[in-house]
Formats: C-alpha cells, sequence, structure tokens
C-alpha cells in the first residue's frame, strides 16, 4: 500500500492534513501524498505525478472534482477515487457513482472514520476478483481504444460469474462506444435479466436508444430509472428531449421538481429544459389549456431567467390565443428583465398586448410612439394597419406602410393588402 | 434522504477563566468543525488563537435533521497543529456540555452517512 501515490485535493487545510494523516497513519511515504487546495495545482499533479489515488472535495473553487476523476480515470482502470464532500445531494451522488467513484464520505468526519474507510477501499481495489479482474482489463482496453481486445475481456468475464450482470453492461458500453446501438442494447437488457434494477444497465439502455433517437423507448424507461435512482444534469436533459420527441409534452411540467433538487445545473440543461417547457406550453394552447401554458412558460422563465427571447416567445403565443391568454401574456410580460424596459423588444411588446386588452384609442397613441421610435417588427406593423385601417385613419395608414415597407420590404404584398381592404370595403 | 449539509457551526469561543473572546470575528465569520467524536471536536483558525491545555467556553449551532439546536459547552484546548502559514487547527476536549443534543447530532451525522452508502452502492458495483 505504501508504494501507491495519493492526491488530495480540498480547499481547507485542516481537512487535507486530517486526510494525509490517515493515510500516514495507514503506512504511506510522505513523499508519495500530495496535497492541492486549488483545481488547477490538482490538475498538474495528476498530469505529472500521476497519482493512484484521488481523494478530492466535491466542489472545488466552483468546479467539479468529479472533473478530476475523469482526468484519472483516463489515465488506468486501476485508479482510486473518493470524494470527500459536505454535498450529500442524491444527484450528486449519482454523478459520483456513475463516474465510478470508490468511495464517498460526508463531511464533517467522525472519529477514525476517514481511516478505515479509506483502509476498506483501497483493500477492495486491490484484492479483486478474477471476474472484476477481467472486467477492469477490459475497461483498460477501453481506455486505450482496443475496443476488440476490450470485448474479449468481458466476454471471458461471463464465464466468471454466476450473475454477469456487469459483463453484460461492459459488452453493451464497449458497442455504444462504437455506435453498434441495437447490440448495445440488447446486452443491457440481458443485463437486466439479470438483475432489473441494475443502475448501469438501466441508464446504458437509455442513453443506447436515445443516441439512436428511439425517444419513445428510451422515455419509456423513465419512470423506471426516476423511481429508483436519482438523476444527474446530462440525463435529466436527455430525458427532456425525449419526453418532447416523443410527444409527452404533459409530462414536462412535472420534471421542474426534479430540475430543483440538482446542484449543479449547467447553462445547458437551463437551455434544454426551457425550450422544452416552451414546447409544452405550446402543446397546452393546441389543447386549448391557455392557463397551463402560462404555468409552462412561467416555469420557463424561472429555469432560463428573464431572457428577452423565451419571454417574447412565449408572450407572442399566448398573444395568439387571444382572451384569457392576452390577460395572462400581460402577467409574463411582467417578467421582462427590468434592465431592458423601453427597449425595441418591450415596446413591440407592450403594444401587441395593448391591442388585445386595450382601447383602439390608446392602442393608436402607442403605435405611433412606436413607429416613432424605430421599435416596431413585422407583426407590430401589421397590427397598426389593420386598426388605422378600421378606424378609417388612411393617411396615418398610408404613411406607416410606406415605413413598413421600406422597413421590411419582402412584406411589401402583405401591407399593401391590408391597405388595399379598405379601398374595397 | 436530507439533502441539508450537516454542521456545526461555532459562533463563539472564549477563555473560561478571563471570559475574555479568543477570536473576534465569529459573529460574522462562524468557524465550522472539521471532525467531531464523542467528546471532541476540531477545527481551523488563524494560528495563535488559542494555546494548548486552555480551559474554554463554547457556543454554537448544530445544523441537522433540517433544523438547527444551540449548543454550548465547555472544554480544553487539547491540542493544537499548525498547518501553515497562517492557520492551525485545533482541537477540543469537551467537558460540561449537552450528551444527548451531541449525540443526536453524531447520529445525524452516521445517518447522513448510512443514507449515502445505501444509494451509492445500489448504483455502483462493488470492486470494480
Amino acid at each position: 500500500m505504501n508504494q501507491l501515490s495519493a492526491l488530495i485535493v480540498d480547499p481547507s487545510a485542516s481537512y487535507t492534513h486530517n486526510i494525509a494523516a490517515s493515510l500516514k497513519a495507514l503506512g504511506w511515504a510522505e513523499e508519495r501524498i500530495y496535497v492541492a487546495k486549488k483545481y488547477a495545482d490538482a490538475k498538474h499533479i495528476i498530469a505529472t505525478k500521476q497519482p493512484d489515488v484521488l481523494i478530492t472535495e466535491y466542489s472545488i473553487e466552483g468546479k467539479q472534482g468529479l472533473e478530476l476523476v475523469q482526468l484519472m480515470n483516463s489515465q488506468s482502470a486501476a485508479k482510486i477515487s473518493v470524494i470527500v464532500s459536505h454535498n450529500n445531494n442524491g444527484a450528486s451522488i449519482a454523478e459520483a457513482a456513475e463516474e465510478l467513484v470508490d468511495d464517498y464520505i460526508v463531511k464533517p468526519f467522525q472519529g477514525s472514520q476517514i481511516s478505515e474507510r479509506l483502509k476498506e477501499v483501497i483493500r477492495r481495489k486491490a484484492n479483486p476478483t478474477d471476474y472484476i479482474k477481467n472486467i477492469r482489463s477490459g475497461k483498460q482496453m477501453l481506455i486505450e481504444g482496443r475496443m476488440q481486445e476490450a470485448e474479449k475481456y468481458f466476454q471471458s468475464a461471463l464465464a466468471l460469474e454466476a450473475k454477469p450482470t456487469l459483463a453484460h453492461y461492459y459488452l453493451g458500453y464497449a458497442k455504444l462506444l462504437q455506435t453498434d446501438y441495437p447490440i448495445a442494447v440488447n446486452e443491457f437488457k440481458k443485463g437486466l435479466n439479470i438483475q432489473p434494477l441494475h443502475f448501469k444497465c438501466l441508464t446504458g439502455n437509455f442513453d443506447a436508444l436515445f443516441e439512436q433517437k428511439a425517444y419513445a423507448s428510451a422515455y419509456h424507461l423513465a419512470p423506471t430509472l426516476l423511481n429508483n435512482y436519482p438523476i444527474g444534469p446530462k440525463r435529466l436533459g436527455n430525458l427532456f428531449i425525449s419526453a418532447v420527441f416523443s410527444g409527452h409534452l404533459e409530462d414536462v411540467p412535472k420534471y421542474h421538481s426534479l430540475f430543483l433538487t440538482l446542484d449543479d445545473v449547467t447553462p445547458e440543461l437551463r437551455k434544454v429544459f426551457s425550450a422544452a417547457l416552451l414546447a409544452a406550453g405550446r402543446f397546452q394552447i393546441t389543447r386549448q389549456s391557455v392557463e397551463k401554458a402560462a404555468e409552462c412558460f412561467e416555469l420557463g422563465i424561472q429555469v432560463l431567467g428573464a431572457d428577452v427571447e423565451y419571454i417574447d416567445k412565449s408572450v407572442r403565443a399566448l398573444l395568439a390565443v387571444g382572451g384569457k391568454g392576452a390577460q395572462l401574456a400581460v402577467k409574463l410580460l411582467q417578467r421582462f428583465p427590468k434592465g431592458k424596459i423601453g427597449e425595441k423588444e418591450h415596446s413591440a411588446l407592450v403594444f401587441l398586448t395593448a391591442a388585445k386588452t386595450q382601447t383602439r384609442q390608446q392602442v393608436i397613441d402607442l403605435g405611433r410612439k412606436l413607429v416613432i421610435n424605430k421599435h416596431a417588427d413585422a407583426e407590430c406593423y401589421q397590427t397598426f394597419l389593420k386598426l388605422l385601417v378600421e378606424d378609417g385613419k388612411m393617411t396615418l395608414a398610408e404613411d406607416t406602410a410606406a415605413k413598413a415597407i421600406r422597413d421590411f420590404p419582402q412584406l411589401r404584398a402583405t401591407f399593401n393588402a391590408i391597405l388595399e381592404k379598405r379601398a374595397a370595403s | 434522504m436530507s439533502s441539508k449539509k450537516n454542521h456545526f457551526e461555532i459562533r463563539r469561543l472564549e477563555s473560561l477563566t478571563t471570559e475574555f473572546s479568543l477570536l473576534k470575528s465569529l459573529s460574522t465569520q462562524p468557524l465550522e468543525a472539521v471532525s467531531i467524536d464523542h467528546r471532541f471536536v476540531s477545527f481551523e483558525a488563524p494560528n495563535k488563537s488559542c494555546a494548548v491545555g486552555q480551559l474554554i467556553n463554547l457556543e454554537g449551532l448544530l445544523y441537522f435533521n433540517d433544523q438547527k439546536e444551540k449548543f454550548t459547552a465547555t472544554g480544553r484546548i487539547s491540542e493544537a497543529m499548525e498547518l501553515d502559514q497562517e492557520l492551525t487547527m485545533y482541537t477540543i476536549e469537551l467537558h460540561r456540555y449537552d450528551t444527548h443534543l451531541w449525540n443526536d447530532f453524531r447520529h445525524a451525522l452516521d445517518k447522513a452517512q448510512q443514507d449515502v452508502d445505501r444509494l451509492f452502492n445500489s448504483m455502483r458495483d462493488s470492486g470494480l
């Protein structure tokens, strides 16, 4: 054991000291224990010293310790990694398990707990069964990109265990890496026949189905996954996409509570979830469920933040319904970012909501200002022109149409047609 | 399973004999216990904040089971380990304190670790 080297990563000197003292008590040589308080230093030590064991905080300077685990695991299948953290969020633990972290220890430590657990995890890793040895060798081949040899190891492992779920998983995983999705799915299913709730086979099956765009089949696995395990941000994003593309749009808002449990929400996940909520809102509009649509849009704003483009699309979708939709649009428009009130996008939405909720004269006044300030978009011009024509204000209508054609020459025919309606009537 | 962080925050640390505060900034920047035991607690603080053998009064908050409990104790600085040029890890041997409350806190830490283990092991294949 004292031939192994270890890297301890934690911003707190007390924790690094505590863990280093535990390793020394287990017989580790001091010169083989590296310590980093900063993420960049840890990365450098992993690259240059290639330690055998990594003991890291879950979160270091806003970055994830799991990225260090990935870096370590890309070097060899025999590496050992341990997360030590105050973070006992289910989704974080799920992510750690997926990254093949060997142990997850919750802070603060109690007595000799850290020492005992490190000893146990190293013992376990150092004394693998023949079955595990084969799988580990296969994993090493995967790291080196030698797929055929990896598969041979996993095939050999099948004969070494009565219930070789993990061997089936890795055979499936090797096929997944080679984009041979149907065979990958087949192997994951074999694993699930042995252990119906095996986490890796379940998630592997989901991933393989997702990658081959079999969204309905992938989404079919969602209840089993969600009822039994927490879900990390990446797979949750894929779940949203599967829900949308398999037509389960009414399910999307239900995932908001799951989304809120995540500690680490990437900007990509925010985008994917808010886009799914926008699609779900539009779906509710087609079912005449305007209030449910507004709820989806509101959740989307909570997920993404007060994003101008998102609010614009949501408000216009509600306005298109009219009636109750227009009232809900007014409410949603209040979520517009404060710093951008009065700018072109905001003025346009204010005008369009006014067109559905205020008197004609109020709307015409707003329309005049909108055109003078050059804040009118094509939809605003069309709405304003129709109103002017209906109200018989033809001089102003013709003047507005000229400006509209100047700004949107490709819509000349549309604007002229609105003017001609008056002439025809 | 609770996802709230269980921890012990030290908010007042004073000499038992002089009743002078040993760390002035604790009301705004409380210290967090690094490790605990059945009657010991360790924390890191600026060098020379305390001396080994010094008798102390301790006051803090125990956060566990999604709530917080006030915790007071008297004790003695039993160990001081200088970590670097700025920080020392001090260990306090607790003398008079609410043992029931302290044990409840420790059980909550055990429980949190057991919950994590149960979940982690259900997702992770042992020995790999």
